[in-house]
């Protein structure tokens, strides 16, 4: 067997170790490990000893503390002497310091959100053995806004959970907005309904009181008991230990809060999250589709499961679709067209509906962030080198006197690792400041959830690694370039040749790769500003301009169908005679937001088929609903007063739903059939197609109908104001609440806030693109500025003996302008092509303008054209002005 | 503290090397510590403070012989000097004579 040894010291820490020591701490790892300790865990303890006595060292007798100045003591003394040339030059190491602080700030920030929405903590017992499953379907896959992950009913889960083998267990759960009653004024809130095994299965246990038992969703509609976030029972409950026991009011009924939930957890989702959870038997309660909860065509919920232990997801996925096949087999029409699909919790923690566009939002601004940080260190990378030539007499005396090439490669390295760790401090405080920023943004895409940016271990280490990285990175080839100058040259001629031509090429290139960066994301930014403007001018379907709403929940207030139908008449009466009303309907749906979708299928076609008919979403509406949002009405006729439960129901249909069921005939006097509750529906007219969830979404199918025949007992006020009326919606929640004063009424908006909200995500990548761009271009001029008036500096003599010679200012000037102009030519270019490539992905976000649009490409070269012209011609025009004698005296 | 004060870590080191007689080096003492008191104490932290015991002329040192299982590096055994007892038990009645009237206290 050969001999154990322990890890290897640098060698520059070996000087520092005595002899007698080391044997010790030899001897210490060689009887772990044959006592059995790892090799890990023995060369853990190894390094800690290591590290204790460095640590150490100063407190030993002086006479024993090594003989060379070996490790600790060469650092602190390169140190001292870093800090000492940096603050020597305060203007030059200020914007370094900035500008690497404003990048690695911005990385920083970045980063923590990605982490936070990707990698956040989901608070939940061995997430690793916890899967969500989903229902899938080929068509209809990306309808709704599930993005192919569709809920399932609930017999359909009681049948997987009990024909599956491989679980320890499987919950249910779904969200749904009510009204609670916590204080003195009734609120909206999203609550989790869930079943009795949730908290169990992730091992989720309660603050305070308890979670729920298997037996608590036992009787439908027979617990009404709920568990709070923490969140809520310390800002709502004030901390109270007595709240668990206390009743509130959710909806019509009396809840008692058995018990808080632990700091932290609102739900296994980053991006979807709530304060309150009761059992799921009393989903029955919802409104409208509450009551067919237990029907299997209802595909109203989402399961997870855990994996029982030792199982791995392969083994679960083909357990789950065996099981999924007998469902398929048993009830064709309903599951025959569907299957399951399930992802790892970690994964499915960004809720898989809106996972894409946050993944692609996150892709552009990582890449932004990286590319400003490249651009940052090149500007940077060129100050060193620029100043490291300039030293080139300072570095050749201290060569001549017996410093090593490595000694002096090591201090200029440790300068520059300094500047960045100055930089990485302050972006980290930029960063902290930014993520405040990002955590007040608050996306509208979030459902529920509150996005937590913070810092941890993770981002603190990535900034550190980045700046420490890019440190090493950056300085070493000025460092480099500067320790191997020639020095009796260098002696002999003092720094008038200290640049080389090796150094130009090198600082044009750093400048050429910023100038490329800066274009590339100066052209994003452009495209996505183009991308708003389009979608300023893409159809919604619907005039948004003088339109105010307001939503009010009837159902969740107790209000029978009756009671809710004489609401509505009433207040839309009492609301059109409000002065400055043009006009106002009810509507069941808000345009531009999720809503629930319904099988809907052809006249002639099979009920039975689970292949026929289409996902088609409903609006319940009041006469004037068409007039009132201004969607023109295309053909046939609007819905009427007459329209109502004792006439047959009509409907009118968007353009999109007419061509998917009767393409190329009159749809006017077709009839369709609605699977849930059956219903054989007429077309009365037709209508232009509105936008329903997003503004870049493909046209969707929707009908409308009247809400005297299917009754909603939720709905949004929609009201129109006449031209130069300002601000009716107090007006309006004024005669809501006369009508009746407990009725919260909620989401009040103008319609412009509700496309403004639909281009958020587009408006805040444009914001940082751009910012982002700016900042990127204000360093290339820096670097262009920077390189131009050093290398202007170096040539003064020349420049003096060339006009002296005669030589024109002006064609000076030109012939410096020109050079800086091939330099940001071909950084330009370069970034032409890198960006062509870059933003090609992007091309669904941008409503339609081409990645390649050449409008952006060339109005961005121009002006990235014009700013390398200008910052050369400023220390050039500076340059022609000195007197020729001056010059040649300065030598 | 005064310089030939000794530290409470420093005691626990040079009682070890007391008891441990002509065995006390790094390794023997921080065992003997552990066998003791219960304490895992560092072998760099023993080694410095042997070393500093050994300037303010509490022990004596010099190096052994070598193992294989040390790579071959020299042992560095210690000797506690005649005065080591006595400032130990300096240190001890001090620490007593503050305790005096406490003893019970805080049970």
């Amino acid at each position: 067997m050969s001999r154990i040894r322990p890890p290897r010291l640098p060698r520059w820490a070996r000087p520092r170790f005595p002899d007698d020591l080391l044997g010790d701490l030899e001897e210490g790892f060689v009887r772990r490990r044959t006592s059995g300790s790892g090799r890990i865990s023995a060369s853990i303890w190894y390094w800690t000893e290591i590290v204790r006595f460095l640590v150490r060292i100063p407190r030993l007798p002086s006479g024993d503390r090594g003989s060379s100045p070996g490790g600790l003591d060469m650092l602190r003394q390169d140190l001292k002497l870093a800090v000492r040339s940096l603050v020597r030059r305060p203007a030059l190491s200020f914007v370094i310091v900035a500008t690497l602080a404003l990048a690695i700030g911005a990385n920083t920030t970045i980063f923590s959100l990605v982490n936070s929405l990707f990698f956040g903590s989901v608070q939940v017992t061995e997430p690793d053995r916890v899967v969500e499953i989903y229902s899938s379907s080929e068509r209809d896959a990306n309808i709704g806004g599930f993005n192919g992950f569709l809920p399932f009913s609930y017999p359909n889960y009681e049948d997987l959970r009990d024909r599956t083998t491989t679980l320890d267990g499987v919950y249910a759960y779904t969200m749904w907005p009510v009204s609670i009653e916590l204080g003195d004024t009734p609120e909206r809130s999203q609550v989790m309904y869930v079943t009795g095994e949730y908290f169990d299965l992730l091992g989720v246990q309660a603050h305070r009181g308890r979670t729920f038992g298997p037996t608590d969703d036992d009787v439908e509609g027979g617990s009404p008991i709920a568990m709070v976030s923490h969140a809520l029972w310390e800002e709502r409950l004030g901390a109270d230990p007595a709240a668990v026991g206390r009743t509130f009011r959710l909806n019509a009924r009396s809840y008692t809060i058995v018990g808080v939930a632990p700091p932290g957890f609102r739900g296994t989702s980053t991006t979807i999250g709530t304060d309150i959870w009761v059992p799921i038997s009393m989903v029955v309660d919802v409104p409208v589709w509450g009551p067919l909860w237990q029907n299997r065509s209802g595909r109203f919920f989402f399961l997870g499961a855990r994996m029982a232990e030792g199982r791995g997801l392969d083994e679960v996925r083909a357990d789950l679709e065996s099981a999924w096949a007998t469902l398929a087999e048993e009830f064709p029409r309903i599951n025959g067209a569907a299957g399951v699909r399930l992802l790892p919790l970690l994964e499915a923690r960004v809720s898989p509906n809106v996972r894409e566009v946050l993944a692609g939002a996150s892709g552009v601004l990582a890449a932004v962030v990286v590319a400003l940080l490249m651009i940052a260190c090149m500007n940077v990378a060129n100050l060193l080198l620029a100043r490291a030539l300039g030293r080139g007499r300072e570095m050749a005396i201290r060569t001549s006197v017996g410093a090593g090439r490595g000694r002096l490669v090591t201090q200029l390295l440790t300068e520059s690792v300094v500047l960045f760790g100055v930089g990485g401090l302050s972006g980290l405080a930029l960063a902290l400041w930014g993520q405040n920023a990002l955590t007040g943004l608050q996306p509208p895409s979030l459902f529920g959830a509150t996005l937590h940016v913070e810092t941890d271990m993770r981002v603190v280490a990535f900034t550190a690694t980045i700046t420490i990285g890019c440190g090493i990175l950056f300085g070493l080839v000025p460092a480099l370039r500067a320790s191997g100058t020639d020095v009796s040259r260098q002696l002999r001629e003092g720094d008038r040749n200290a640049s080389g031509g090796r150094g130009h090429v090198l600082r044009n290139g750093l400048v050429a790769g910023q100038v490329c960066l800066s274009l590339v994301a100066l052209v994003g930014a452009g495209l996505f500003l183009r991308a708003l403007g389009e979608a300023g001018d893409l159809p919604l379907g619907f005039e948004p301009e003088r339109l105010t709403l307001l939503s009010v929940d009837l159902g969740a207030q107790g209000y029978s169908e009756e009671e809710g139908r004489v609401f509505y008449r009433d207040a839309v009466e009492r609301v059109s005679a409000l002065p400055g009303v043009e006009s106002v309907a009810v509507g069941s749906l808000r345009p531009l937001s999720f809503g629930p979708l319904r099988g809907v299928i052809g006249e002639d076609e099979d009920p039975e088929d689970p292949e026929a008919g289409h996902m088609v979403r409903r609006t319940l509406v009041t006469p004037g609903y068409l007039e009132t949002l201004g969607t023109p009405l295309l053909r046939g006729r609007a819905l009427e007063q007459g329209d109502d439960a004792d006439t047959e129901p009509v409907a009118v249909v968007n353009e999109r739903m007419a061509d998917m069921f009767w393409p190329g005939q009159n749809p006017i006097g077709q009839r369709f059939r609605l699977r849930l509750p059956a219903t054989d529906i007429s077309v009365v007219g037709v209508m232009e197609t509105t936008k329903q969830v997003s503004i870049g979404e493909d046209p969707a199918p929707e009908y409308v109908m009247a809400a005297e025949q299917v009754y909603s007992p939720t709905a949004t006020f929609f009201v129109r104001a006449g031209p130069g009326v300002a601000g009716v919606s107090e007006q309006v929640r004024t005669e809501l609440q006369t009508l009746d004063p407990s009725l919260p009424v909620f989401d009040v908006m103008p319609a412009t806030a509700l496309v403004r909200q639909a281009t958020w995500n587009t408006r805040a990548i444009t914001f940082l693109l751009g910012a982002f761009g700016l900042v990127g271009l204000a360093l290339a001029a820096i670097g262009i500025y920077g390189v131009v008036s050093t290398s202007i500096r170096e040539r003064t003599r020349e420049i003096g003996l060339r006009m002296a010679l005669g030589a024109e200012a002006s064609k000076l000037v030109a012939v410096t302008v020109r050079g800086s102009l091939v330099v940001a030519g071909v950084g330009v270019l370069a970034g032409l092509v890198l960006a062509a490539l870059l933003t090609r992905p992007l091309a669904p976000q941008l409503f339609g303008v081409a990645p390649t649009d050449a409008l952006t490409y060339g109005s961005t070269a121009a002006i990235l054209v014009a700013v390398a012209a200008l910052s050369a011609y400023l220390p050039a025009r500076r340059a022609a002005r000195v007197d020729p004698t001056e010059a040649l005296r300065a030598e | 503290m005064g310089r030939d004060s000794l530290g409470e870590f420093e005691q626990l080191v040079l009682l070890a090397c007391l008891q441990l007689g002509d065995d006390a080096y790094t390794v023997s003492i921080v065992d003997e510590i552990a066998r003791r008191t219960g304490r895992e104490a560092s072998h760099s932290a023993v080694y410095v403070a042997l070393r500093r015991l050994e300037d303010k002329g509490m022990v004596t040192s010099a190096l052994g012989d070598s193992t294989p299982e040390r790579g071959g590096r020299p042992k560095r055994f210690f000797h506690a000097e005649p005065q080591a007892l006595p400032a130990l038990q300096e240190a001890r009645d001090t620490l007593l004579s503050m305790w005096e009237g406490l003893e019970g206290a805080g049970g």
